[in-house]
């Protein structure tokens, strides 16, 4: 054959996956994320669609975050159009990304981590043991869950969002009538926050390249440059020559590396090391008090900052509320014609990439989707390298519970399930 | 804070792109065609989930009773079994649980009674179809198909014993 068959992105997503460590005179030699979800194809099936169809099918990539998917497509899409939103649909926009931050930081906070840390196989045990943590844990998923319906028309898949802006205006007085709820969510927030930095975190620590979305003024989310801890800050369009997707055998999902080839990692304790000036005052000052300041180079203590960032989401949300007045049409004019757009925003589990390439009748011609899990993966698999020696001597059922917390610690969209993975520690001849 | 409960909800869990995990919803959704004018009569609510996550404890909260709808896989029936279940029999099914994400009906439920929720329901019963596969994509197998007037039967049954009790 004269020609290769070479695709250059395979569409994936986080699902399903297992782990396999292969041990040979009791070092570890063989280390695999066995992801083995299938391929989902998103960004094949896109090409061709109208570009107002682009944010509702690819909030479908994800059941847990589906608003970063669907807000980055319209902002990438609304970059290839030149159209500048006005600052109400900003804040609206930003209430409800931070909404699904709340909904998916208390998620795992309380019922995916927090039992690790607690000595609990899952959040049912926990309860058992601290039934008024787990109660306030599902209220203010609720909040955040409500707030998404307001905003969003419903809590999953929410459809309000369009190109230009939004199908309409959410009402300001039922957002005001959350404010109770936000301040209470807060105050919760704080709490549980004092009681995660006393947990027991495992004395484990990375030399990490951080990268995360960033604006000086204020902590980045959606609107931002990129910044690394290793190169600085860069643009969103430059962020596909510095950090590069490659396939791998074992994972239906593809790895990213830096422009070395070296693993880096996106997601709480990179927007956080990264960001931690760009919190609010008040947030700030309760995690100095807190002790929860950067370097946090622990990946366990990504807990840490996603509770801190819970707690900067509730005073965002009220601020934004309070300043929220709109007035005119919920969606600016715009002309459609043949463009580029990317964009950079921060899922909850960190940094997601959005690209389209739009014909002049706006058909996507290519789309480009990197998703944070996709990225962390290989630096989950440097992480268990560095782990496993340490662990190996255990009983093989802690040393099993030391991979998964460690991998569960990333929140990898892939673990919605607290016990997804199989260990199989192989001792090869 | 607890103000009075409404009677009876059905629930009827699943997804309709795997394969025999859709049953629950089909059931739910016959069962309100068939049995249109009792439904009006009675007002009996009934709810489809297709996420049966942590939302599934608000979703019971405020009723006396809760009847779930919803594919089981024992592995030791045919497809199509059916099983009327009381709560204290949920535990064996809970770990062949094919739910998205590893978590289900059952451990919102124990979640539930664990926090001690006032709204929680006194009863919840569940109608369980066992099911062949969960392929995604997949129809419901022939061997269900064929059963789901009788599962809708059972589940009318099942609601009126409610209804009738006292």
């Amino acid at each position: 054959m004269s020609k290769s068959i070479i695709v250059d992105a395979i569409a994936r997503l986080e699902g399903e996956g297992g782990l396999i460590i292969n041990v040979k005179d009791g070092k570890p030699v063989e280390i695999m994320l066995d992801i083995y979800e299938p391929p989902r194809f998103f960004e094949g099936f896109l090409e061709g669609r109208i570009y107002n169809d682009v944010p509702d099918v690819t909030a479908r990539i994800c059941g847990i975050c589906p608003v970063p998917h669907q807000t980055s497509a319209t902002i990438a899409i609304e970059r290839a159009f030149d159209i500048k939103v006005p600052e109400q649909t900003y804040f609206l926009r930003k209430i409800l990304f931070l909404a699904e931050f709340i909904e998916s930081h208390v998620l795992h906070i309380f019922m995916l981590q927090a039992p690790d840390l607690t000595g609990h196989e899952g959040v049912i045990s926990l309860a058992g043991d601290a039934p008024d943590k787990v109660k306030a844990a599902l209220r203010m998923k609720k909040i955040g869950n409500e707030i998404m319906k307001i905003v969003g028309g419903r809590s999953i898949h929410p459809v309000n969002l369009k190109v230009g802006g939004f199908y309409s205006w959410t009402d300001k007085q039922a957002l005001m009538d959350m404010i109770p709820d936000l301040q209470w969510g807060f105050e919760a927030i704080v709490e549980a926050s004092r009681w995660a930095a006393t947990l027991p975190f495992p004395d484990f620590e990375v030399d990490y390249e951080y990268v995360a979305v960033h604006n000086p003024d204020e902590y980045g989310v959606i609107e931002g440059d990129i910044i690394s801890s290793k190169i600085g800050i860069i643009t969103d369009e430059e962020f596909e020559e510095n950090y590069l997707e490659k396939h791998v055998s074992h994972s239906n999902a593809l790895h990213s590396y830096n422009s070395e080839d070296q693993p880096y990692m996106v997601g709480p304790l990179a927007r956080y090391n990264l960001n931690f000036a760009q919190l609010g005052d008040k947030v700030k000052a309760l995690a100095e008090e807190l002790g929860i300041v950067p370097p946090l180079n622990n990946p366990y203590k990504g807990l840490l900052a996603r509770a801190i960032e819970t707690a900067e989401a509730f005073d965002q949300i009220i601020k934004l509320i309070n300043a929220y007045d709109p007035t005119g049409e919920s969606t600016v004019e715009y002309k459609v014609k043949a463009g580029r757009g990317a964009v950079a925003t921060e899922a909850p589990r960190g940094l997601l990439y959005h690209r389209y390439t739009l014909t002049e009748e706006g058909k996507v011609l290519n789309a480009k989707i990197v998703p944070p899990t996709a990225q962390n993966l290989a630096r989950m698999e440097s992480d268990l390298w560095q782990l496993v020696p340490q662990v190996l001597q255990k009983e093989h059922e802690e040393a099993t519970l030391d991979c998964e917390h460690l991998v569960r610690s990333y929140d990898p969209c892939l673990s919605c399930a607290t016990h997804f993975l199989t260990l199989k520690v192989e001792e090869l001849e | 804070m607890s103000q009075k409960k409404k009677r009876l909800k059905i629930i009827g869990i699943g997804q309709s792109f795997r394969g025999d995990d859709a049953i629950g919803i089909i059931i739910v959704e016959e069962w309100r065609k068939l049995c249109l004018s009792f439904i009006d009569e009675h007002g009996v609510e009934s709810e489809i989930s297709s996420l049966p996550g942590l939302g599934l404890i608000d979703m019971m909260a405020g009723f006396e009773t809760i009847i779930f709808v919803d594919a089981v896989q024992t592995g030791i029936n045919l497809p199509g079994t059916i099983y009327k279940l009381r709560e204290k029999q949920l535990a064996s099914f809970v770990s062949g649980s094919k739910s998205t994400h590893g978590w289900g009906a059952a451990e919102s439920l124990r979640l539930g009674r664990e926090l001690k929720i006032d709204e929680m329901p006194e009863t919840v019963r569940v109608l369980g179809v066992e099911a062949g596969q969960f392929e995604v994509g997949a129809d419901v197998s022939p061997e269900i198909q064929i059963k789901v007037k009788e599962i809708v039967e059972t589940l009318q049954g099942m609601i009126e014993e409610e209804i009738n009790k006292n």
